[in-house]
């Protein structure tokens, strides 16, 4: 009987790079809020400037970081619960060098100034229409290892990882329509109102598709195989994917309250939003309860922590969301550093918890060892990133409505109480709070890399062998 | 006669419909065995690569 081992060269080495550009982005983040502290930290150079950065750091953690991670957790995932190797050799690997060098041009672009300067899909043309190649690689990739599935079933987490795949297809596609006029310079086929729900409807659903359904994807393989017990409810784990897809797509008109957009679109993305409440709650108890009955495990097991955690900060962010789409609410936290501290406890707090938990279970196994180097520095890195987190979101969330406060309060005679200026100068305790909680990750995810160097250093790929089927 | 707006509430309408369909047919009785099965699928083929890793040492 001949033996097929499964593709984990490109699971391996979507893993490092996940841990490397993790280090990148987040590095570049905590270098801007420094300069948010210490303006003279732009040294005067143009490719310093916050405006080019922000960009930088934004695609390095989304892209570079939770992309690889997607990727990584997916490949392996897809093949673990299809029982198969994964479809296309060459096709894999023409994957993960394609991102890399996506990832390394917008490098080199974004702070040279070279942007569509959309939120998000910044990325000049050249890169967009190479990004669509690979990521269509990408999905030739996935769904051809889901057809040539050994088990009858789909598991529910590729049926995340499909979405997500799909909806990012369609979403960079729409969102990148543009009519180039040189190598580096192009115009959207959109104006005005239009061009703004486009983006929006783009940027939301980056937020949906990107950064919800496809770590959910991960959350229903990893939390699962950590707490060694299958997932809570299977028939919620269907409910929740088709309620959060559906809900998800309308949500977008929310980023444009009190602007050009109609009143009637604004109002529906805000019924949209709250109802986006009910999956996404649906959808991380279904995660949390499946450790109903082995509380105890969580005592013990730092990676568990890592993903009961990134579950709670779900669950918080997809509440203050809900909440901050209410157009009153919106009134106060719009445009402040509030939005920001929202961001980072679903970037922070879910995504990124969630995609480190699942490295330190995949690592080791990629590896052939049983568990990582040091737990102790696991559950180091824990309580470092989950303080850093905290001081992050705690002190942007007073910022944010201090700033809001500030900036609508008005005196008896109709003007400003507070000039822009005044504001800004309430700000400079809590960007240094802000800074501090960002390095305290930042040094979360050092010693992340130590430990897989360690972890990995001398050891020989594991190769294991496909399940057999009579 | 039908306008826009009438299309437009009866397909709400619909997708409603669908949706709790979704919901009456994950909960079916029929359904609970392959969901249990579903379920593990995740654990399927894990002695496999236990044995192999042990192996390598």
């Amino acid at each position: 009987m001949s033996t097929t081992i499964y593709n984990d060269t490109v699971v391996r080495q979507f893993s490092i790079m996940t841990v490397v550009w993790g280090i990148v982005g987040m590095f570049v983040g905590v270098f801007i809020a420094a300069q948010l502290v210490w303006p003279a930290l732009n040294f005067d150079l143009p490719w310093l400037t916050y405006s080019r950065l922000r960009p930088l750091h934004t695609n390095a953690v989304i892209f570079a970081f939770g992309g690889s991670g997607l990727m990584a957790t997916s490949l392996y995932v897809v093949q673990r619960t299809c029982q198969v190797r994964l479809f296309g050799n060459a096709l894999a690997s023409f994957v993960f060098w394609g991102w890399m060098l996506i990832i390394v041009l917008a490098a080199i672009t974004l702070p040279m100034g070279f942007t569509q300067s959309s939120e998000y899909a910044e990325l000049i043309w050249p890169i967009d229409v190479l990004l669509a190649v690979v990521w269509v690689a990408y999905g030739i990739v996935f769904f051809g290892t889901i057809m040539k599935r050994k088990t009858p079933h789909i598991y529910v987490a590729n049926w995340f990882f499909g979405a997500f795949i799909i909806t990012v297809a369609i979403l960079h596609i729409v969102r990148s329509l543009a009519i180039p006029v040189s190598l580096t310079d192009s115009y959207p086929i959109y104006s005005g109102a239009t061009d703004a729900m486009v983006q929006w409807w783009y940027g939301h659903n980056a937020v949906g598709f990107f950064l919800t359904a496809g770590f959910l994807g991960m959350m229903y393989y990893f939390v699962p195989k950590q707490a060694e017990r299958p997932i809570y409810s299977y028939r919620l784990s269907i409910v929740h994917f088709w309620a959060l897809i559906s809900i998800y797509m309308w949500a977008g008109p929310h980023h444009l309250h009190y602007t050009a957009l109609p009143d009637w679109v604004q109002s529906v993305g805000t019924a949209f939003s709250i109802v986006l409440l009910a999956p996404s709650w649906g959808g991380m108890i279904n995660g949390i309860m499946t450790l109903s009955g082995a509380w105890q495990k969580l005592r013990h097991d730092p990676i568990l922590k890592f993903l009961i955690v990134s579950l709670s900060f779900y669950g918080m962010s997809t509440f203050e969301g809900p909440m901050m789409a209410i157009k009153s609410v919106n009134a106060l936290s719009h445009y402040t550093e509030w939005t920001i501290g929202h961001v980072h406890s679903g970037a922070l707090g879910w995504v990124a918890m969630i995609t480190i938990g699942s490295l330190y279970y995949l690592i080791p196994k990629l590896f052939g060892k049983q568990d990582m180097f040091s737990m102790k520095l696991v559950e180091t890195h824990f309580w470092v990133a989950t303080i850093g987190i905290v001081l992050y979101v705690a002190s942007m969330w007073i910022a944010g409505v201090m700033q809001g406060l500030m900036w609508g309060a008005i005196n008896d005679d109709g003007t400003l109480t507070y000039s822009f200026v005044e504001a800004l100068l309430r700000m400079r305790p809590f960007y240094l709070i802000r800074f501090l909680g960002g390095a305290m990750f930042l040094s979360g995810m050092l010693i992340m890399a130590y430990n897989v160097y360690k972890t990995i250093k001398g050891s020989k790929a594991a190769n294991i062998l496909v399940p057999q089927h009579a | 006669m039908f306008e826009m707006n009438t299309l437009r509430s009866i397909l709400t309408l619909a997708l409603f419909v669908l949706f709790i369909a979704i919901w009456v047919w994950a909960w079916s009785k029929d359904r609970k065995k392959e969901f249990k099965d579903a379920a593990n699928i995740p654990f399927e083929g894990d002695e496999i690569s236990a044995t192999l890793q042990e192996d390598k040492k």
